[in-house]
């Protein structure tokens, strides 16, 4: 009796959605536990404010993470460790070409873009046409970008400021809703299409779950896979732009924080970091649940040291979660 | 006849593997100081009753004595330790570690605190010095060619002095010269009262070296044979391996092949897989490639479809010059492979079934950005039915289906192709019968109406000879037969894949 109704439920639709969603329902329970520990530990936790605040700083996370995402895709233990530093050396440069002028925001978008393709160009023939490990290319190109930004900030102060509209994208809110927020409701549905629905990101997903067989229909997986690159770098440029308006100027350390975090949300989403699959909505929920925790860890008094060792366990849990699962397939 | 006492007997050994009967009732018997030879078609269980006798795997029936002592081991160490050594086929060595190092890998000796490495070297030297006096034993393993890390592997064997060796395929991988100096070795050790197994798919080599012979067939041996004693026919040996008595094969239909060249493929040449290939396909013909496993047919198969960039040939398509240095090229000119393994190489498992079948199309120019979503899915609703793939929906991921329908969906990727050549490897592998018969119903009807021309590459010759109207054979990257007609039996095939005639 009990067997058959389980199979009832088995191939009933609702167990087929739940199914299907299985990641993105446990990245949302796990925000919605994170908000319930917060309530009963922490005096005002749960309030729209601190909700809103939470949504503002997960949509970098989210942001970054979205370049990860491309990065891990293509498949070929793709990863992208220099997105950090990249944001921050298009903030650096950028903030003084644009000195607080409107005007000049076109020529900085235009470097922000430059620079983005050169590194990403670079990360992409590296790894996909040489076939050298991208874990350490990106690693080395990190350290190259830190390198350059620290000869060019050494014993002076960054000067210069981002343009006023930067700010109000970044920084400002509408009413009372975080206009950051809104771009990101603006770019999911962007990217969901660019990567369910068009040939490029059907292509990037099949590399990513068989190189080989993506190859013998025809498809140049070298080439989508450093295309992946350069499209992961020139974002992460794109976001030191909006860093740079959200803080208001540009410092050494501002992206290199966020490199971390856009793994992790990458595995609270529930991309498979092989290759192949992922959603975005997932991601997410991640960054949310990363910022979440973030919020938790510092309102009970664990600091920066609480914040890293919660994300490393995390990503720890879930990593052995999503793997045990795979395995009794 | 002089007996020498009997070093192995293994006697009713039967092995099987899931639903598969490797070995039924399978008997060896090897002497000190004698060579005996294993011979069989593929997958007649000779690589299996090896594997049982050095404990790589458990037999479920059957004794093996060991110098008259009953003996069962639990792995490959345990009978080496006790004087069994074998030759694997897929080689067991270290590449980053040099040649020495590697002979004597597992049985380091030493002397005082350190390791004893000027006696090791001595050791290795002078056993590579029979088999390949040029070896350089100070070479890394991966600096190496495939015949002398063969030459290794065997080295590293005989280094522990083993009362039995067995040689697995040893001479697939070597040159001439090489086999020469490998059987000179052996003649020495035998002299010395070891005992030696060897399987090799060249007939004329077991005839030389070996002093007896067992051949298997379907897991059983069918003759023993003492060369000395009964002599050496080659004919009567294929007799043995292909069984005699054959019932008569469903009558193929003979079909009106035309005149017409669909491809012309010259000089062919692959690294060391494909040497001078060279054949014609007529329009509307299905052309087989058969001979033993592993002779470059799969690679033959995956050069075609453009696999290999450093790949030469001369190719051309309806009297048009084409390139075949990538699959985007052979797809482009209509020629479509169906790969030989289809989760490795044909499938995103993880996939849905619409998005495996529309996959081809994206790496067409003329693809657009965005795919016409409806048009696309009509389409792969019409691959669906025309096959016949059980599966709920569309949008179930490729691995909720059964081996066979998963196959079905790898041909399924080329239907709305306009295909000229289709490139099939092996498509009836790990396939139900069922779906096996849907998938060659469906593949004969569309050459029977002049749609498409086929080159089939099969494992098994049964599915060869019921749907070939040529045959090529091949051999070490070579075509060295072409059967037409009455000729494609299993019989002959047998016979010109070992170089007998």
């Amino acid at each position: 009796m009990s067997t058959r109704s389980m199979t009832n439920f088995q191939d009933s639709a609702a167990y087929k959605i739940i199914d299907r969603h299985k990641k993105l329902i446990i990245a949302f329970l796990l925000i919605v536990f994170l908000f319930v520990i917060g309530e009963f530990t922490v005096e005002t936790f749960l309030t729209l404010s601190q909700v809103l605040l939470t949504l503002k700083l997960a949509s970098f996370i989210a942001l970054f993470a979205l370049c990860q995402m491309i990065a891990i895709a293509g498949g070929g233990s793709g990863l992208d460790l220099s997105v950090g530093y990249m944001a921050t050396i298009t903030a650096v440069f950028t903030a003084a070409i644009m000195e607080g002028r409107n005007s000049h925001l076109g020529v900085a978008v235009l470097a922000a873009l430059g620079l983005g393709l050169v590194v990403g160009l670079i990360n992409g023939t590296l790894t996909a046409y040489l076939r050298l490990p991208p874990l350490v290319v990106t690693l080395a190109m990190a350290n190259i970008l830190q390198g350059v930004i620290n000869v060019y900030t050494a014993g002076k102060n960054i000067t210069g400021r981002p343009s006023p509209v930067l700010q109000t994208m970044a920084a400002k809110s509408t009413g009372i809703f975080p206009n950051i927020v809104f771009l990101l409701l603006i770019i999911t549905p962007i990217v969901m299409i660019l990567l369910y629905k068009t040939k490029l990101g059907l292509k990037l997903f099949g590399s990513g779950a068989n190189e080989t067989a993506a190859y013998l229909s025809g498809v140049n997986v070298k080439l989508v896979r450093c295309t992946s690159y350069i499209i992961s770098s020139t974002l992460a440029s794109i976001i030191g732009l909006l860093l740079l308006g959200n803080m208001g100027i540009a410092f050494k350390d501002m992206g290199s924080n966020y490199v971390m975090p856009s793994i992790a949300a990458v595995v609270v989403g529930g991309v498979s970091l092989t290759g192949g699959d992922g959603n975005y909505i997932g991601v997410i929920l991640g960054a949310i649940f990363l910022q979440t925790l973030t919020n938790l860890l510092v309102a009970l008094g664990w600091g920066d040291a609480g914040k890293w060792t919660g994300f490393g366990i995390v990503l720890f849990a879930l990593l052995i979660l999503y793997l045990s699962n795979r395995r009794k397939r | 006849m002089n007996q020498t006492a009997k070093v192995l007997e293994a006697t009713g050994i039967r092995k099987h593997f899931g639903g598969v009967i490797a070995l039924s009732n399978a008997n060896l018997v090897c002497r000190s100081g004698r060579i005996t030879g294993l011979l069989g078609a593929n997958g007649s269980g000779k690589s299996t009753m090896s594997k049982i006798i050095t404990g790589v795997y458990s037999a479920d029936k059957g004794e093996i004595k060991y110098n008259g002592r009953p003996v069962r081991y639990r792995n490959p160490n345990e009978a080496r330790q006790d004087g069994i050594a074998m030759v694997f086929q897929n080689l067991s060595l270290v590449a980053d570690l040099n040649v020495w190092q590697n002979i004597v890998l597992g049985e380091e000796e030493n002397k005082g605190l350190f390791l004893d490495n000027r006696g090791a070297m001595e050791h290795s030297r002078a056993i590579v010095d029979q088999l390949l006096p040029d070896l350089d034993i100070r070479k890394m393993v991966h600096e190496l060619n495939p015949g002398e890390m063969q030459i290794v592997e065997i080295a590293k064997a005989i280094s522990e002095n083993p009362k039995l060796l067995i040689l697995d395929e040893p001479t697939a991988a070597l040159e001439q010269a090489q086999v020469k100096s490998l059987f000179d070795t052996m003649r020495a050790l035998v002299k010395k009262g070891v005992a030696i197994i060897f399987t090799s798919h060249r007939l004329w080599e077991v005839m030389e070296i070996c002093d007896d012979i067992v051949v298997f067939r379907n897991g059983a041996n069918v003759a023993s044979i003492d060369f000395a004693k009964d002599g050496k026919d080659p004919e009567k040996i294929i007799g043995y391996i292909t069984g005699e008595t054959k019932e008569a094969k469903t009558e193929k239909k003979a079909r009106t092949v035309s005149g017409e060249t669909v491809l012309q493929i010259r000089n062919l040449n692959y690294s060391r897989f494909l040497k001078d290939v060279s054949f014609e396909l007529k329009k509307g013909e299905i052309l087989g490639i058969g001979g033993l496993a592993g002779q470059g047919q799969h690679e033959l198969m995956l050069a075609l479809a453009g696999n290999y960039p450093g790949a030469t040939c001369d190719a051309k398509l309806n009297e048009k010059k084409i390139r075949l240095t990538r699959p985007a090229y052979a797809i482009r000119n209509s020629i479509h492979l169906v790969p030989g393994d289809r989760q490795l190489e044909g499938l995103f498992l993880s996939h849905s079934l619409f998005t495996n079948i529309i996959f081809p199309k994206l790496g067409l120019s003329r693809q657009p950005l965005f795919t016409p979503r409806k048009k696309y899915r009509k389409e792969c609703q019409g691959v669906i039915d025309s096959l016949s793939i059980v599966t709920h929906n569309m949008d179930m991921p490729v691995n909720s289906l059964s081996g066979g329908n998963q196959q079905k969906v790898v041909v399924g990727k080329w239907l709305s192709f306009d295909t000229d050549v289709l490139l099939l490897a092996d498509p009836a592998k790990g396939v139900d019968v069922g779906a096996k018969r849907d998938l060659y119903d469906y593949i004969v009807g569309q050459v029977k109406e002049n749609k498409m021309s086929v080159i089939l590459y099969a494992s098994d010759n049964e599915e060869l000879i019921q749907y070939c109207d040529r045959l090529l054979i091949m051999y070490e990257g070579q075509i060295v037969a072409t059967l037409e007609g009455e000729e494609i039996n299993d019989e002959t095939i047998v016979a010109t894949s070992m170089r007998v005639r």
